[in-house]
């Protein structure tokens, strides 16, 4: 991604006084230095409402088609952020770590050493979930509203994060897990979807072809792609926002 | 006791009239009595004095720590009231009875014989998911499979865990029906040899409609079994094949007609009411000698000894030699693992055998009921709900809380309004969870009349809480009345005056105002408060350490008096609380300087809950609805004085263990 940084595209300036004005007022530093604009590289097709936050020293890039609803903050501090196609970042997510509050002014390292948050195509992020640095989602993967990525979690392609689960710290989850369950005599449970032609005893004995399983997962992912044709009318800004 | 502090519960009465009696009944009905006839008086509670009735009712006082009282409280919002004996009622009071059973996924009634044959789940297209609980939906797949509209393959899907009917490789043709569909599937299956006869069974509730059917069933079914001995049975076929065995069995066992076992299990096996008959058989012990052979009385001839199912078309499974192996194998497998086992939550409501996820099916919906609701004593209805399940409202429902007032409790914070306490005054208001010993607390009690009558009530409580803390408790205002449930424009129209003197004594006197004995301390419309001062009392574990002390000078033994139980079962509470008053200041004042440690394993649970017993007592006049007819002009003599009397325990709050 880092090439793409040369055609790195200038949001407008009305977006980000206001982001860096909300920043400030949400969290009052004493320091008078304003919060650092991260290098921010969005694809044209992208749609991302105008009360999205993007902070960090470290670039984000965000591909095509992605959806950012308002008031999704991204922080790239830590290391960079990559978002890739096709992806919905729904209200209030939280992606990457906030600012160190000690020290306002994050010490402004290179880009090399900071860890990657990597979040393939097609992800689904639900409301007020947050991501932590280090994680790596890869693509179809849903994350349900207040679930929790810890840092370093390595999640499977169209794995799913039932809401408000936590994955605790280094995980690697495999592809096609459901995560699901939470309270307490409950506990969190695992689940793996099945993906290809099942052979159970009932649809062996009873003779039939039965569908692969994926076919539930290809319906769900055309689902998606209607909702983010509708949502991309919805969520995109109303005054000059529109960057198509 | 899970409410947050502060609380207020009702005990029913039906605690001290175990039965209901009819004579009392039609004595209530003329003049209303105290519904508690072990408690003659109520207690006079003179202008705040509570000392001197303390001991004539020191006997009565209810123990909300009492192991019995926990099943008379209740939340005032769960009682109901009958009108006809002018009692509250509790859930152990009255009865049930069933008006229809409906699924909550479909809200569709199932008429109660079909609930009896079929089981008590949902017969359409209902259900949960066997992974997780959650509802699952019909959804097609024509979307990706590219068939016409409305057609192609049809699966259940699980919206929360992704659960799919795919998962154990089953579709559906068409969406409707889907138990059935799912049953055919399934049964055919299983026992594909041999379902020739029990394709007709639909679950395992299902009974044959005579004798010969059942017996021709089991022939026919024996010489398919010994055709394809090895076929195993599914699990609702061995169940209903168990069931034939021992039906039959019974029968031929049970020889003469006046054993009990004949009619009991022969007739009425599969009624929902055997189960009383059954119950009742080891409860009466001469029935039970008669079950064992009659050891006592006349030998009979030697009873027939019932045998126990010996072939597969009996219902007797015999698990493969291997079975147990290729489970163990399956277990260890890598594509199994961990979370390949179904967990014993999903095992509970699916067939015994299935130990992998695999192999849960998907579960039709439990079916609900509505039910109505009489009192026990008089069978009048307290609840009717309307027949449909669509609809929410009820025909009758005498909920207690139109009849007694509704206590509600909140501190008393010192420099604003008990209702609005400001964010200033917030940081004085009193830590229930943590209450200060021996501080003194100031809390309102506001009670809320629902009738449309002017009620004059008394409360009376125990100057010091039974049990081993003894927080002393006094009730500024004992008696008070409360106005009329009247018009609510009324209040509002009067607003005007009424808001203005409030205002100006909140207002202006906002400190000023204190709680006065003998006074109330806010009026409205229908709701009175007045003030409750509790001084809580000192834990065992600091009182212990105290004592200890005291009763080391003393030469006297400790440990009867510390180790003891809570709550009196054994010890009378007047000696209890007589003890506690004779610690209490010792001390109160000479143990102040020392530390009291929390000693946890001298406290019982929940004892620093504090909770004050409260004896509510209401009069009202109402109308005399008995001879309403009669008289058609309108006089005082139409209105009858009643009174009704019940103990309320109001939960303050936990007190801290250490002394501030």
């Amino acid at each position: 991604m880092d090439p793409r940084q040369s055609q790195h595209l200038k949001p407008p300036p009305a977006h980000y006084s206001r982001s860096s004005s909300q920043s400030s007022s949400a969290s009052p530093s004493p320091s008078p230095s304003p919060t650092p604009r991260a290098p921010v590289t969005i694809h044209p097709t992208a749609t991302i409402a105008d009360t999205a936050i993007f902070h960090g020293t470290h670039p984000i890039s965000i591909g095509a088609g992605t959806i950012v609803h308002p008031r999704a903050r991204i922080y790239s501090y830590e290391g960079p952020v990559i978002i890739g196609e096709n992806c919905i970042i729904s209200e209030k997510v939280s992606i990457g770590a906030p600012p160190p509050s000690p020290s306002s002014a994050p010490s402004p390292s290179s880009p090399s050493d900071g860890i990657p948050i990597r979040i393939s195509s097609a992800v689904t992020v639900g409301p007020s979930a947050s991501i932590l640095p280090g994680a790596h989602i890869h693509s179809a993967v849903v994350v349900e509203a207040l679930a929790c990525i810890r840092r370093r979690v390595s999640i499977g392609a169209h794995a799913k994060v039932c809401a408000g689960c936590e994955i605790a710290e280094q995980t690697v989850l495999k592809e096609w897990v459901v995560v699901w369950g939470k309270g307490e005599g409950f506990g969190q449970r695992r689940r793996i979807r099945a993906k290809g032609v099942v052979s159970s005893p009932t649809s062996t004995a009873q003779g039939l072809q039965s569908l692969e399983g994926r076919v539930v997962e290809e319906a769900r992912l055309m689902a998606l792609k209607r909702e983010r044709e509708a949502l991309s009318r919805l969520v995109a800004p109303v005054g000059g926002g529109k960057r198509r | 006791m899970s409410r947050p502090f502060p609380y207020a519960y009702l005990s029913c009465p039906c605690a001290d009239t175990p039965m209901p009696d009819p004579s009392r009944k039609r004595r209530s009905r003329e003049s209303p009595q105290k519904p508690n006839p072990e408690q003659p008086h109520p207690p006079k509670v003179p202008q705040g004095n509570q000392e001197e009735d303390e001991e004539q009712e020191e006997d009565q006082t209810f123990d909300p720590r009492s192991p019995r009282s926990n099943f008379s409280l209740y939340p005032p919002e769960q009682l109901l009231y009958c009108e006809d004996c002018h009692q509250i009622k509790c859930p152990r009071c009255i009865t049930e009875e069933i008006v229809c059973w409906y699924c909550p996924s479909c809200l569709f009634e199932t008429p109660s014989s079909m609930v009896r044959s079929e089981g008590n789940r949902c017969a359409r297209n209902c259900f949960n998911c066997p992974a997780c609980t959650a509802p699952l939906a019909v959804t097609t797949l024509e979307n990706v499979t590219g068939g016409g509209s409305q057609q192609g393959p049809w699966v259940l899907a699980c919206g929360y865990c992704m659960w799919t009917t795919l998962d154990i490789g089953i579709k559906f043709d068409k969406p409707t029906n889907i138990r059935t569909q799912l049953f055919k599937l399934t049964d055919s299956s299983r026992g594909r040899q041999m379902s020739k006869t029990f394709t007709d069974l639909k679950s395992p509730l299902s009974t044959y409609a005579s004798i010969d059917e059942q017996f021709a069933a089991s022939s026919t079914e024996s010489k398919n079994g010994d055709l394809a001995e090895p076929a195993p049975l599914d699990p609702e076929a061995q169940f209903a094949a168990l069931k034939n065995f021992y039906k039959n069995q019974i029968a031929e066992t049970s020889s003469s007609p006046t054993d009990p076992l004949g009619p009991d299990f022969g007739a009425g096996f599969s009624s929902p009411g055997a189960l009383n008959r059954i119950m009742s058989l080891y409860t009466s012990s001469s029935r039970l000698s008669s079950l064992y052979g009659g050891t006592s009385k006349k030998p009979k001839s030697k009873p027939p000894v019932m045998r126990e199912a010996l072939t597969a078309s009996e219902g007797l499974k015999t698990p493969a030699p291997d079975a147990e192996d290729t489970i163990i194998q399956r277990m260890v497998s890598d594509d199994c693992g961990w979370d390949g086992l179904a967990s014993l939550e999903q095992r509970t409501f699916q067939a015994p055998d299935a130990r992998f996820v695999e192999d849960l099916l998907p579960l039709p919906v439990l079916l609900r009921t509505k039910r109505s609701k009489r009192c026990k004593s008089c069978k009048h209805i307290l609840v009717k709900p309307e027949f449909k399940p669509q609809s929410t409202r009820f025909r009758i429902r005498l909920i207690a809380l139109s009849y007694i007032p509704l206590p509600t409790l909140r501190p008393l914070v010192p420099g604003a309004h008990g209702g609005l306490p400001t964010v200033s005054s917030s940081s004085l208001a009193p830590n229930l969870d943590a209450l200060p010993p021996l501080r003194t607390v100031q809390l309102l009690l506001t009670l809320k009349n629902h009738m449309f009558d002017p009620v004059r009530v008394t409360l009376a409580t125990p100057s010091v809480t039974p049990g081993r803390v003894a927080s002393k408790v006094t009730i500024l205002c004992p008696q008070f009345d409360i106005g009329a449930n009247s018009d609510v424009w009324d209040e509002a129209l009067q607003g005007t005056s009424v808001g203005d003197q409030r205002a100006s004594s909140r207002g202006g006197g906002l400190y000023e105002k204190v709680a006065e004995a003998g006074k109330v301390w806010d009026k409205g419309r229908n709701w009175t408060t007045v003030v409750l001062e509790v001084v809580p009392g000192t834990l065992p574990g600091g009182t212990a350490g105290a004592r200890r002390r005291v009763q080391q000078a003393t030469g006297a033994d400790v440990g009867g008096t510390t180790t003891r139980a809570r709550g009196g079962d054994g010890i009378s509470g007047d000696d209890d609380d007589g003890s506690d008053d004779d610690a209490l200041p010792a001390l109160d004042w000479s143990g102040q300087g020392q530390d009291p440690g929390p000693q946890p394993q001298q406290l019982q649970p929940d004892e620093d809950v504090l909770e004050i017993p409260v004896f509510v007592r209401m009069e009202w006049d109402s109308d005399n609805q008995i001879d309403q007819e009669q008289s058609v002009g309108r006089q005082n003599a139409d209105t009858v004085k009643r009174e009704l009397a019940y103990w309320m325990v109001l939960g303050v709050g936990k007190i801290n263990p250490k002394i501030v």
